[in-house]
């Protein structure tokens, strides 16, 4: 989604699907990576079943998503009513409307529940606590950074 | 901001996909439209006015605030 969301705009669809293909093969080869990575070093490693199976979730997510797209991305560079009606469904401006406020209200709510997050887990875990104000700081600068790239953009 | 986009297209008989076809749009957002739940934007407007043969200022109503 995230990727389609990226690589939608500009009014060429065709070069769109052409990116989100290449994007999709590089996904593929991380996963693949991955795979390679769980099968010849983890077994070796000091990792923990739990990272082990975090490692392997990863690598199977990654891989069947990467999977997906390329397939419905070719499917669509060769089927032009198909490709025709997904242009309309992915490029429809309150499509995108509705995706970009959805994205907004999820954020809004995100940091919200983490800044309560942090007082919670304050007393129970010095870890959680770093972790948690780690996600306030990356929010932060990136709100400010985006701002500021936006404001010299627009 | 209202609009006659549902006056205009059942005066020349367009179903509600037919228009959003012919401006590339989904036919949710055209019902949306006509209800009056999402403004268009520019682009969009212009599309419409066009598809209609007329300008935007002829399909859209474009109501002034009342100032205090």
């Amino acid at each position: 989604m995230l990727i389609k969301a990226m690589l939608t705009g500009g009014g060429d669809y065709e070069k769109s699907l052409r990116q989100r293909r290449w994007a999709a093969v590089a996904l593929l080869a991380i996963g693949l990576v991955g795979f390679v990575c769980y099968f010849l070093l983890v077994p070796d490693s000091h990792l923990s079943e739990h990272a082990q199976g975090f490692y392997l979730g990863g690598a199977s997510g990654i891989t069947a998503g990467a999977l997906v797209l390329l397939v419905r991305t070719q499917y669509l560079m060769t089927h032009p009513q198909a490709q025709r009606k997904a242009k309309i469904k992915e490029t429809d401006e309150r499509e995108l409307h509705i995706t970009r406020s959805a994205a907004q209200i999820a954020g809004a709510l995100t940091i919200f529940g983490v800044v309560l997050s942090l007082f919670i887990v304050l007393p129970l875990s010095m870890e959680a606590y770093y972790a948690l104000a780690g996600v306030v700081f990356f929010y932060t600068a990136v709100f400010f950074l985006s701002s500021l790239w936006l404001s010299k953009k627009l | 901001m209202t609009n006659r986009i549902a006056e205009l297209r059942k005066a020349r008989k367009i179903s509600q996909a037919e228009l959003a076809d012919g401006v590339d749009v989904t036919r949710q957002t055209i019902i949306s439209l006509e209800s009056g739940r999402y403004n268009a934007s520019l682009l969009l407007a212009h599309k419409i006015a066009r598809y209609f043969g007329l300008t935007i200022e002829e399909v859209f109503l474009f109501e002034e605030e009342e100032t205090p």
